[in-house]
């Protein structure tokens, strides 16, 4: 979510409204000796529960943006109005609310709500900046960023190959076939049959393999990044270059294939821990908003029995 | 796969009683006219004699043959399996509740509707069988003396039916070299021609042919004609009279048919094969549709008294009836109501001609990588700006939530610039996916957009040809026929089958679903030639063509 020109009647609405409001209140409530004791019970005039109806009513329709987006193929106006009205009329709720409350937190209750609300618009205001920012940052930093549900699947497409060239090095390992025995000279010349000494094809590449199953599988097995060496750019990168140097020169495409896979799992691992920074807040915002109208509907209840 | 052209036969007739020349001669006569050398170096073990009980399958639509079948007694029923429906993961349950709730929730999901395609609407659905299918019945029957798999074995299209026989039925099952020596020879496809050393025989047909086409006139053609939409209110009379006059024409692979800017002498109504309609253009030629069995063209420049507006050429052996302009003329003077029909058919065709041009770009690197990506190859593509993306996947539900719960784009593809390049229908230029349909299901609205009808049996060939892996195959649940052994009526059985489905732009919709549910604008399907001059305007003379006069009038208005 970018705030950019096409929010700009929506900023210019809200401006206007929050305006006219403030406008009503100084006039209802700044002029005349009545001040005082108006001012203390500004909620219950007409006005002020006039800001608060409204208020309620901005309440519920942001509440029905999280309805709305579970069936984004309605056809009850894009889906984006209803974010630049979700974002905007909240907005405008902040004048209205404290005008409704006479710029005082009251009763526990209604300093409940007011804190409430508080954190609610806190809440908001974090993800929306977390939406301006991290779309960008998540282009720049992720060149080939997957679906995120598909990255478990990926996870697990790159152990596999990692266990295949484990594999394939201890494959290389084994010893070569036992050579046919040589013809043992006869007897008579004093000759006794020789078994050909058995010999490994390669000599073992001892730092690729501890690299491998002490550092590399288990970071490419696990699904979290911590704890491991390998999730850090410039260890990885380090521990692969110490391994590359000290391998025979035939096991170093097998090593630059294994800092790509290590490569592809730490930019997995960059989209989960973006992703979850993109989308957490919401796990703040939406049930303390919830909890918001809970409140404000008792609080009504209360206004409307007490009135 | 295409198979080689002369692979060994008996791997292609491996079932029924192998024919000697002598026989085959018994029971397709005609062959006799074939010079008796060429007839015995060819046709021996090229044929085999099928004999089927009632109620066994022939031949299953989707399945990938090479031979023709020729009914010698008995009939048989010829019919698509596949239901005629969308692809459809959410069965409609439940009680009065659920559903009022699905009525209301599909209520709301239609929205604002734009106006119906009228262009494409088909009422038949072209096999490859000398008859075509309802299309809110699909089945009819075949008898003795008819010829079905034609294109199976000439093009190796998979089957665009199943056959199965209506009672004890004697069939001549065929290779290629047989069909040809019956109808006469058609163009082989070059990849067949590459993949084998042999050379193969070129024959003129027998009168096998002739007869064939005969029926055509005198039955087949009359029916095609009234199924045509626009043509419904033709008379009776007036139809026999102007298919007495009408004659059929053959044209081969690669063969113009007719060239743009060319005058206009007849109207043309396809038979059988694939006609690819194109517009020469600054940059190169441009595919506006291919047309298959069923579909017209030339009508255009006919009534607007103007030369053809675009270049006709054949895909592969194309048959077409000719209709003269003096007979067509006739016609829309005749019928009005023809001719209404037939001008908003031709505007809505010359609208869409002019809805893009394609020109001689010059290389910068930026505009170089979109060449590169096959992105101004597009009509329309779905881009997603990833600055703004929150990657919520709202486009993605929404899709599927249009589509019966089978979404049509992932979230996923190339990237071009700080733009993601969906994978969804770009509705290319030249859309290869037509080209191979053995149904005709997969076509293209004048709107340029690619949809995929009902019909649709789940052969896979489409694709196979999207270049960019945008049509994809879902599963759907069909009941198949199973005859049982001691009752009559078969028994039905529950079976899985495939539907080809790709992004339809939410065809009856005005906006794409994708487009409309996404919360932060991110999402947009765009005209790429319109894009790309935006967002380099120097390019924008070059897309457009645009003279110096031009230019200054545009910067006036502006």
């Amino acid at each position: 979510m970018i705030i950019d020109r096409t929010h700009r009647s929506w900023g210019i609405i809200t401006l206007v409204l929050a305006f006219l409001a403030v406008l009503a209140y100084w006039q209802t409530f700044h002029q005349g000796e009545s001040y005082t004791r108006l001012h203390e019970t500004v909620g219950g005039t007409p006005l002020g529960l006039a800001f608060g109806i409204l208020s309620f009513a901005v309440f519920v329709f942001a509440a029905l943006l999280g309805w709305r987006r579970k069936h984004p193929s309605w056809r009850l106006g894009r889906l984006q109005f209803w974010m630049k009205g979700h974002i905007w009329l909240t907005f405008l709720t902040v004048p209205l609310i404290l005008m409704h409350a006479g710029f005082r937190m009251g009763g526990p209750m209604t300093s409940l709500l007011m804190w409430v609300y508080a954190l609610v618009m806190l809440s908001g205001v974090y993800g929306l900046i977390l939406q301006h920012v991290m779309p960008r940052m998540m282009r720049d930093k992720l060149p080939n960023e997957v679906v995120f549900e598909q990255i478990p699947h990926i996870r697990g497409q790159l152990f596999q190959r990692a266990t295949e060239i484990r594999a394939q090095i201890s494959k290389d390992l084994e010893p070569a076939p036992a050579p046919e025995p040589v013809e043992p000279a006869s007897a008579e010349e004093g000759g006794v049959a020789v078994q050909a000494p058995v010999t490994l094809r390669v000599e073992e590449p001892k730092t690729l393999i501890d690299a491998l199953d002490g550092q590399i599988l288990p970071y490419l097995a696990g699904t979290s990044p911590r704890g491991f060496i390998m999730a850090d750019k410039q260890s990885s990168v380090d521990v692969l270059m110490v391994t590359r140097i000290q391998s025979e020169e035939r096991w170093h495409a097998m090593v630059d294939e294994l800092r790509s896979l290590i490569q592809e799992r730490q930019q997995l691992d960059l989209q989960t821990k973006l992703q979850h920074w993109l989308h957490g807040w919401i796990l703040l915002h939406a049930p303390v908003s919830f909890f918001l109208i809970i409140l404000t509907v008792w609080h009504i209840v209360v206004a409307l029995f007490y009135y | 796969m295409v198979a080689p052209l002369l692979e060994s036969k008996e791997s292609k007739l491996e079932k029924g009683e192998p024919l000697s020349g002598e026989d085959l001669l018994r029971y397709l006569p005609a062959l006799s006219e074939v010079p008796k050398g060429v007839f015995t170096k060819f046709a021996e073990g090229a044929a085999v004699l099928r004999r089927f009980k009632p109620g066994e399958m022939v031949c299953r639509e989707g399945d990938f043959d090479s031979t023709a079948f020729y009914i010698v007694s008995g009939s048989v029923d010829i019919f698509i399996s596949t239901p005629l429906a969308h692809v459809a993961t959410r069965a409609e349950r439940g009680g009065f509740f659920q559903r009022s709730v699905a009525r209301m929730r599909s209520l709301l999901q239609q929205g604002e509707r734009s106006p119906e395609d009228t262009v494409g609407r088909r009422k038949l659905i072209p096999i490859d069988a000398s008859v075509d299918l309802e299309v809110g019945s699909p089945s009819a029957q075949l008898g003795a003396g008819e010829l079905f798999g034609e294109m199976c074995c000439r093009s190796f299209q998979p089957r665009s039916a199943t056959v199965r026989a209506r009672e004890e039925c004697v069939m001549v099952e065929m290779l290629r070299v047989v069909l040809d020596m019956l109808v006469g020879t058609r163009e082989i496809q070059d990849d067949i021609k590459s993949s084998t050393k042999v050379k193969a025989a070129t024959f003129k047909g027998t009168s096998f042919k002739t007869e064939l086409d005969k029926k055509y006139m005198s039955r087949a053609l009359l029916n095609q004609i009234q199924r045509i939409p626009i043509f419904e209110s033709l008379s009776q009379e007036f139809l026999q009279e102007m298919c007495s006059h009408a004659s059929l024409q053959t044209f081969h692979k690669n063969q113009v048919i007719c060239r743009e800017d060319d005058p206009a002498d007849c109207f043309y109504l396809i038979r059988q094969g694939l006609v690819k309609v194109s517009q020469a253009m600054p940059g190169g030629e441009m595919v506006r549709t291919y047309l298959s069995k069923g579909d017209y063209f030339g009508e255009i420049a006919l009534l607007k008294n103007m030369p053809r507006t675009a270049s006709c050429t054949a895909v592969d052996t194309v048959d077409l009836v000719r209709i003269a302009a003096t007979d067509f003329q006739n016609m829309v003077e005749k019928f009005p109501e023809v001719r209404s029909a037939m001008e908003e058919v031709a505007d809505q065709r010359m609208k869409s001609g002019a809805m893009r041009k394609f020109p001689n770009l010059p290389m910068s690197s930026s505009l170089s990588d979109a060449m590169d990506l096959g992105l101004l190859q597009a009509q329309n593509l779905l881009l997603i700006d990833l600055n703004k993306c929150t990657r919520c996947d709202l486009c993605v539900q929404a899709c599927g939530e249009a589509h019966d719960g089978v979404t049509r784009l992932l979230r996923d593809g190339m990237r071009y610039e700080n733009y993601l390049v969906a994978t969804a229908c770009r509705s290319c230029q030249d859309p290869l996916c037509m080209t191979q349909c053995p149904v005709g299901s997969i076509r293209r609205k004048v709107n340029l957009e690619i949809v995929i009808e009902d019909w649709c049996i789940g052969c896979t060939k489409c694709a196979e040809l999207c270049p960019y892996g945008n049509i994809n195959m879902h599963p759907v649940e069909i009941k198949e026929e199973k005859p049982s052994k001691d009752s009559a009526a078969p028994a039905k059985k529950a079976a899985s089958a495939t539907k080809a489905t790709t992004c339809d732009l939410c065809t009856d919709l005005k906006t794409p679903s994708c487009v409309y549910a996404c919360p932060h604008d991110a999402a947009m399907r765009v005209n790429p030639a319109d894009f790309f001059s935006r967002k380099m305007p120097g390019l924008r003379n070059v897309f457009f063509n645009v003279t110096s006069t031009e230019k200054v009038g545009a910067r006036t208005t502006h």
